[in-house]
């Protein structure tokens, strides 16, 4: 019984100093509280106005957030080393939508796949807005066939190529083609179109848009493009469930039969693949960057540049200086740090794109 | 800011809770607490803030969700990604992960997510709906790092039978109903809960990506959540009190999309089955609670156009005990123990994965000074099926030195287990994940005093905590993500509470305003080539107000509801922002007797009162302005022989 009574006379006792001490208290804890240094809005890059330079320029597509419509378009002028980071926004005082996936340039206009807002913005030379096209699906790429037609690719929606009239930006026609519909190269009039869920790669007649042939591949084959020669690369990631290895695949765009296969070490997972200028030097992502020649009777051992802690996400090659561009997408949640290299990897420069950097046009 | 040191505000000495603290409430039944677990969160909430929203919030927000109460009633973040979408918690700058649920003291976070959705917990169904500020993981386990939403259920023994029925209708095709039946007698009390709510929700929005057609009708967004709890409790005999509760919740929603012409929408099912069984104890000295629960989560996502039909399912076998013994008028131990079983199968996992972990707690609350010192030091140990065995403690300190000053300070090392999803998501899934832990301390100071008709509270808190191994999810192996343990982040900041309210004969007027000051930055990351040190969190705003003023003149009330929303990035180095906005909601009750045994509230809400556009989710544009009208019919009749 003692302990409670003796504590509250020395808490009695101390009631005076106890007020002071709680007075200063109370003051220093409102002081604390209401002396927020942190301002609420957040400090706006003042960016100088740009200056661009009569080099060619690069422009980095930035898928942003699904559902978050923050893709954006960067313009990045080599000659200044400068960047506008929305230069859609810039041109057009408007958000260019929801996963930004590819841009392409032809017809003097640049078509930009915006994937889950499913569309396609056209714009013009000076990237001022000119219209949208509506797909009604979830596009991917487009591949222009003549001055009057385009081919769409597309993810798993609509299982079929959507064949667009560019005088007057509506589809006229769709091919059938099951699944999700990736990258598109036309050679001798025939489009080659790849496909990440199933394991062919589809001809298709580009002048009566029918489906011709298929070839197999293997799974997730999302890559393709045309060589000096040209021969068709397709570049399959595999399969980690299925326990397929990825490969790299030459094809013969006449007979449409596989002339050469690479296949990739169990658990690599390569993508982007990528060919400089000349056509002649292949580049792709495998966690580092990778090159090889067209000529090269193997796969190249070592990355030219590694990947170790960074997330390379997209790979473009200048064909204007051969330089190699990779972003690197960090956390998925900031801007993309697009770094450039020369063709064999030393560091010549970087700079901050959008968010998920997928890939790059250049002028 | 500075003269508001200086005004006659600088008098107001700060307190630390004043949610125990309300004069005005109108349902004026001080309930018995019957059984362990309420003392437990008693205990808990030693040395803690809590928030607590009394009967007139509770009434205004009975066709809403508990994030929506929430998000208006307390310094809660309330991340919504639209009305019937996912609703998330960021307290005191932590994830929704590193808040824990607590249902009747059971933790009701889905093990799979790590989180609960509060858009899928209809606050009609608790008469308890409190926020308990700080870390708690020696108490409540995993996840009550940054701190714990409670959500009980109080028995009213001896009162008849009364029935409830509630029906409300609104803008957007939105209509909700809801039922209470209860019937008790001394030693026995039933509740049957069951409700209804469905929406077309094909409200406009403005969509800043459409050049040409900037307003639009969100499509396919339906959603419709229904579901039934009931309770029994039975006094076995006069010390011994039997509970099971069971509460089955069934909801579907489209999940709205950018792409307008999409044919067939996404939907998300959720089914949720969560049962209880509780055998309570109370003694003179000694209140025990064995109790088990059985709780089965399921999800379904299909979208037919990507061929995604995803199902993950999830089931826990909960074994609790628990004691508190009063072995000392100024001291009260508790300990008790802990065994969950947990099962999860998902198309996305190689087959079925299980978590179990054992937990036991130990802690003496010591009371000094006639009881207005009080010291509550709880340990707990844990093993984890994954990983290594957590050792936590919590030291609360709450110290009453005058009739209307609180201090309270509570210092704890907390932690979060990975979540299944973390573990075994294929392709992804990290099994090396580390659990994310670390310490906090807070610390309150509160000051509540009634001249006359006028009662004034006032509430100030600090706190500060550090958590390592932070999990993210971050590019893996190709491109897919994969969690990892990736940086350690400090929160800290500080909180007001103000209340005012009077009161003369029948006018009332009653005013509460919650301040939060949040700042959660990056101290390190292990990530070579990120931009996130000394960065704010995303989703996290730095300010946040809540204010509300009531006019109430006998049984009518109306109230004026104002939230502040801060800057809040979207991106982690900070480069992408939402704006703030201001939203505002007006709601209007009156009851009247129109029976002997049976009253009528009639309810009214205008929603988004100023028409701001705003989204609280980048890319979620949030409805206009709305509106919503509702009744309540109460009738109760008593037991002819009352018997206390």
């Amino acid at each position: 019984m003692n302990g409670p009574v003796v504590a509250r006379n020395v808490i009695l006792q101390a009631q005076s100093p106890t007020n002071k001490m709680i007075k200063y208290t109370s003051i220093l804890l409102l002081a604390l509280m209401f002396s927020a240094c942190v301002k609420d809005k957040p400090n706006t890059i003042n960016a100088p106005a740009v200056q661009l330079s009569s080099v060619k320029k690069v422009y980095v597509i930035n898928e942003g957030n699904f559902m978050s419509a923050n893709a954006s378009v960067s313009l990045y002028d080599p000659g200044t080393a400068q960047v506008v980071e929305d230069f859609f926004k810039a041109q057009n005082n408007l958000s260019l939508g929801d996963v930004a996936q590819s841009i392409s340039f032809f017809n003097s206009n640049y078509y930009v796949v915006v994937n889950n807002s499913g569309k396609i913005v056209v714009c013009n030379d000076q990237f001022k807005y000119k219209t949208t096209i509506n797909t009604g699906s979830s596009p991917r790429y487009i591949l222009p066939i003549s001055n009057s037609k385009a081919y769409v690719s597309d993810y798993k929606f609509t299982n079929q190529i959507g064949v667009l009239n560019l005088n007057t930006n509506t589809f006229t026609t769709s091919i059938p083609c099951a699944g999700w519909t990736e990258k598109m190269v036309l050679i001798y009039n025939k489009v080659f179109v790849t496909n990440m869920t199933t394991n062919y790669i589809y001809v298709i007649n580009a002048i009566n848009d029918t489906k011709t042939d298929s070839i197999a591949v293997g799974p997730n084959t999302g890559n393709i493009l045309i060589d000096k020669n040209d021969n068709i690369w397709a570049l399959s990631s595999g399969s980690l469930s299925q326990a397929i290895n990825a490969t790299l695949r030459k094809i013969d765009p006449v007979t449409n039969l596989v002339t050469t296969t690479f296949t990739f070490a169990a658990g690599n997972s390569p993508g982007n693949l990528c060919a400089n200028k000349t056509k002649d030097t292949l580049y792709f992502l495998n966690n580092g960057i990778y090159r090889m020649a067209i000529t090269d009777l193997t796969l190249p051992a070592n990355p030219i540049v590694n990947g170790t802690g960074k997330s390379f996400y997209g790979l473009g090659i200048n064909p204007n200086d051969f330089s190699v561009y990779a972003a690197d997408a960090i956390d998925y949640i900031q801007r993309s740090k697009i770094y450039i290299f020369d063709v064999n990897g030393n560091p010549k420069g970087n700079f901050l794109a959008g968010i998920n950097s997928n890939g790059f046009y250049f002028e | 800011m500075k003269c508001i040191l200086y005004k006659p505000a600088c008098g107001w000495i700060f307190i630390l809770i004043c949610s125990s603290s309300h004069l005005f409430c109108q349902d004026t039944t001080l309930l018995k607490e019957v059984d362990v677990t309420a003392q437990k969160t008693e205990l808990s909430t030693t040395g803690k803030k809590i928030i607590k929203l009394d009967t007139t919030v509770k009434q205004q927000f009975i066709f809403n969700s508990v994030g929506d109460a929430l998000s208006l009633n307390s310094s809660v973040f309330i991340k919504n990604y639209g009305p019937g979408s996912l609703a998330s918690t960021s307290l005191r700058g932590g994830n929704a992960s590193q808040t824990a649920v607590i249902w009747n003291g059971f933790n009701i976070q889905n093990t799979m997510l790590g989180q609960a959705d509060l858009s899928l917990l209809p606050s009609v169904l608790f008469e308890n709906i409190s926020v308990e500020y700080g870390g708690s993981s020696s108490l409540w386990g995993t996840g009550a790092v940054a701190g714990s939403i409670h959500l009980d259920n109080s028995p009213r023994f001896n009162k008849g039978f009364t029935s409830k029925v509630n029906v409300s209708g609104g803008s957007f095709g939105l209509f909700n109903t809801s039922t209470n039946l209860e019937f008790s007698k001394a030693k026995f009390f039933s509740s049957t809960k069951a409700y209804l709510q469905n929406s077309v929700n094909n409200y406009k929005y403005k969509d800043t990506t459409d050049k040409e057609q900037p307003i639009r009708n969100l499509t396919q967004s339906t959603y419709s959540f229904k579901g039934v709890m009931q309770e029994l409790k039975i006094f076995l005999t006069s010390k011994q009190l039997l509970s099971v509760n069971a509460w089955y919740n069934y909801g579907q929603r489209q999940i709205p999309s950018f792409n307008t012409k999409r044919s067939v929408p996404p939907t998300q099912k959720d089914e949720n089955l969560k049962t209880t069984i509780n055998w309570n104890y109370l003694g003179k000295k000694y209140n025990g609670t064995i109790k088990g629960a059985f709780f089965n989560d399921v999800i379904i996502y299909n979208d037919d156009l990507l061929s995604i039909n995803s199902k993950g399912t999830v089931r826990n076998l909960i074994f609790e005990n628990e004691n508190i013994f009063d072995w000392h008028k100024n001291n009260k131990l508790n300990f008790g123990l802990n065994v969950t079983s947990g099962t999860a199968s998902s198309n996305n996992y190689s087959g079925t994965k299980n978590l179990n972990k054992a937990a036991f707690l130990a802690g003496n609350r010591f009371s000094f000074a006639d009881k207005k010192l009080a010291l509550y030091p709880v340990t707990r140990i844990e093993y984890f099926s994954v990983g290594k065995i957590q050792f936590t403690g919590n030291i609360s300190l709450e110290y009453k030195p005058f009739k209307n000053i609180t201090a309270k300070i509570n210092s704890a090392r907390v932690y979060r287990q990975p979540t299944f999803n973390e573990l075994y998501w294929q392709p992804g899934g990290n099994p090396n994940l580390l659990p994310e832990q670390g310490y906090t301390c807070e610390g309150d100071l509160s000051y509540n005093k009634q001249i006359n008709n006028l009662w004034v509270s006032v509430s100030g808190s600090l706190f500060n905590r550090v958590i390592d191994n932070w999990i993210l999810w971050l590019p893996g192996t190709g491109s897919s993500p994969t969690p990892v343990n990736i940086q350690q982040v400090w929160s800290r900041g500080t909180e007001t509470v103000w209340k005012i309210n009077y009161q003369k004969n029948k006018f009332r007027i009653l005013t509460n305003v919650f301040t939060a000051y949040t700042l959660s930055t990056v101290n390190s990351s292990s990530q070579e080539s990120g931009n996130t040190i000394d960065r704010q969190l995303i989703y996290t705003p730095r300010y946040s107000v809540n204010g509300n003023i009531t006019f109430g003149y006998a049984n009518y009330s109306l109230t004026y509801y104002h939230q502040y929303i801060g800057y809040r990035f979207t991106a982690s180095d900070n480069s992408q922002w939402l704006s703030p906005y201001h939203y505002s909601s007006l709601r209007f009750n009156m009851r009247a007797n129109i029976g002997s045994d049976t009253d009528m509230i009639l309810y009214a809400a205008c929603n988004n009162l100023f028409n701001t556009n705003y989204s609280i989710v980048a890319g979620r544009f949030m409805p206009l302005r709305n509106f919503e009208i509702g009744i309540s019919l109460i009738n109760n009749k008593q037991n002819k022989k009352t018997k206390t």
